[in-house]
């Protein structure tokens, strides 16, 4: 693959996978709904 | 210890805030995050095109999905309750919706059942080297008559009345035991098995040529206003906005529920499948270029062309191929079965308010006829153009029309997001502020605008698909005209004695309060009760 492309697939994948992590961890420090 | 005292009726619930989520995510995650997504992100600028699509999500796609959520869970009811709850002229608006709903769930089940149909095809390879013409002529014997045909084809019949058997059953169930017990068992399972794919896909010879293409970015992309649309589009059309399903789950949460957070975690699950499928889908048609000694330009398809065509051609030639074609239909067909059962729900919840029935006599009467529409419809010679015309109309132009009316009447006609937003923040961890209105009242309205007008003029210039005029006009024109008379009519018959179109916000806000403050509290049933002191309970008694 080229430089170009690996970077790409990264910054993506991190993005929105990283985005989901941080978006689960703030719910879970939320709690849950019977909280 | 305390007394109780029960202040509001029993509705069905998902029981907890994560069978709720993975219900959404079940409902967003469909075929088109597998077999659309990869093929407008190619299109579309490849790499680069990541950055139009997280603002798309994050300016649209987001946004919108809150503003459902807020419908829904405010004011408790299916599509049509929930608007009419509104504003009574809105009940149009969400009998539209759910129309739109019955026609697209009677065309999903016959895709559906192709799924299941091919997992099975993908053991044995049935299709030999001829994928193509196994699909068209052997599998679905298509006639080379364009029109509406009652030649069956038992090959697609039986598996399609089974997917509406499995379809029947989980919605007897409910809620709870049916809609989240399916998702509870599908998603994990349509998870591990992509994942699988995607891996095995990756190991394939001239799987980093595909992801070569696919992630390559094409940065002058950025400049051509199409390719921003293309990505509003996939993020509208992938996340299951403005067509009556989220309202209808967000309505079976209890009233304690982080509906923003929630959202959060959805929009990015979908987004990330979304993602691992560009991966696997890349992966394998790089290796089916390397095989045929062709570029990715000349293979690289979307839709059906590239799951019954393109990948039954790359099963026969990968190792492991068989391994591959169990796992990518399987997927399909997991990730065609939890779409398709929220989008049966959103016309079972619609009838079920309207006429005040019980669950499993609204099931009864929404699933039976649908299934015998479908399949008198699809599993024949001619099932796959009426298909193609109804997925053209109705599935895009009829929920882009839809959500743009929703979302005008809501922001400028009701001028309800102010409420909405303070709703929002006020259950949840991720607060909505004035950007939210904005995005909603100007931006969405703005894009779905530009969607909207460019696929009118699409469809105007010249007739769809190369059809027939006559059976456009029918099939495609005809019927999105006959949803919105019919839209109209449903919303002048009378609502059952036992639900009404009317809601006091006032107390609704007070509720939300008193549940918050711990003055109330809300069962798994969504039951308020009332929390006393024994003394008080005591006196009360006597």
């Amino acid at each position: 693959m080229t430089p170009e492309a690996i970077t790409m697939m990264v910054i993506s994948l991190v993005l929105v996978w990283g985005g989901l992590g941080v978006v689960v961890l703030n719910l879970n420090k939320r709690g849950t709904d019977r909280d | 210890m305390m007394a109780k005292t029960r202040t509001a009726a029993k509705k069905e619930t998902f029981g907890s805030r994560n069978a709720f989520i993975l219900a959404a995510i079940g409902s967003a995650v469909g075929l088109g995050n597998i077999w659309r997504f990869p093929y407008v992100a190619y299109e579309n600028g490849g790499g680069a095109f990541i950055i139009p699509y997280l603002i798309a999500l994050l300016c649209a796609g987001i946004p919108l999905l809150f503003l459902d959520y807020a419908i829904g869970h405010r004011y408790g009811g299916s599509s049509p309750l929930s608007l009419a709850r509104i504003q009574r002229w809105m009940e149009s608006l969400g009998w539209w919706q759910v129309l739109v709903c019955v026609i697209i769930g009677i065309y999903y089940a016959v895709i559906v059942a192709w799924s299941a149909m091919y997992l099975i095809f993908s053991i044995t390879q049935q299709w030999g080297d001829d994928a193509n013409g196994f699909f068209f002529g052997n599998f679905l014997q298509l006639s080379d008559n364009v029109s509406v045909g009652f030649n069956f084809v038992p090959s697609v019949f039986w598996p399609q009345l089974l997917v509406w058997a499995a379809v029947l059953v989980v919605m007897l169930l409910g809620v709870r035991r049916g809609i989240a017990g399916a998702n509870l068992i599908f998603m994990p399972l349509l998870v591990v098995m992509f994942i699988a794919m995607v891996v095995v896909s990756l190991f394939l010879p001239g799987a980093t040529d595909g992801l070569n293409a696919f992630f390559t970015p094409d940065w002058s992309a950025l400049l051509v206003p199409s390719v921003w649309a293309a990505a509003v589009g996939q993020i509208f059309f992938s996340l299951s906005v403005g067509f009556g399903i989220m309202i209808t789950y967000a309505s079976y949460l209890r009233r304690k529920t982080d509906l923003t957070g929630s959202g959060l975690v959805v929009a990015f699950a979908n987004s990330s499948f979304e993602i691992l499928a560009g991966v696997g889908v890349f992966a394998a048609l790089g290796f089916m270029a390397n095989a045929a000694g062709t570029g990715i330009n000349d293979v690289v398809d979307a839709g059906i062309g590239l799951a019954f065509v393109a990948f039954p051609t790359i099963i026969s030639q990968a190792p492991l191929g068989s391994v591959i074609g169990v796992l990518f239909f399987g997927s399909l067909l997991f990730a065609g079965f939890t779409s398709m059962i929220s989008i049966i729900e959103v016309v079972i919840a619609g009838v079920r308010d309207k006429l005040g029935i019980k669950r499993w006599v609204a099931v009864t009467v929404v699933v039976v006829p649908m299934a015998l529409i479908s399949l008198m419809l699809f599993p024949t010679t001619s099932g796959l153009y009426v298909l193609d015309v109804f997925d053209a109309f109705v599935n895009q132009f009829g929920i882009l029309a839809g959500a743009l009316v929703m979302v005008i009447a809501v922001s400028w006609i009701a001028r309800k997001l102010p409420l909405f937003s303070r709703h929002l923040t006020r259950l949840s961890s991720f607060p909505t502020r004035k950007i939210w209105m904005v995005l909603i009242g100007v931006i969405v309205p703005l894009a779905l605008i530009g969607m909207l007008g460019s696929e009118i003029v699409a469809k105007s210039q010249e007739v769809y698909g190369g059809y027939p005029a006559e059976f456009v006009a029918i099939y495609g024109w005809g019927m999105s005209a006959v949803l919105i008379v019919a839209a109209v009519l449903l919303s002048l018959l009378p609502w059952s004695a036992r639900v009404q179109p009317v809601f006091d916000e006032d107390r609704a806000d007070a509720d939300s309060e008193n549940i918050l403050a711990g003055h109330l509290i809300e069962t798994d049933e969504g039951v308020i009760i009332e929390r006393r002191a024994d003394n008080e309970a005591k006196e009360q008694n006597r």
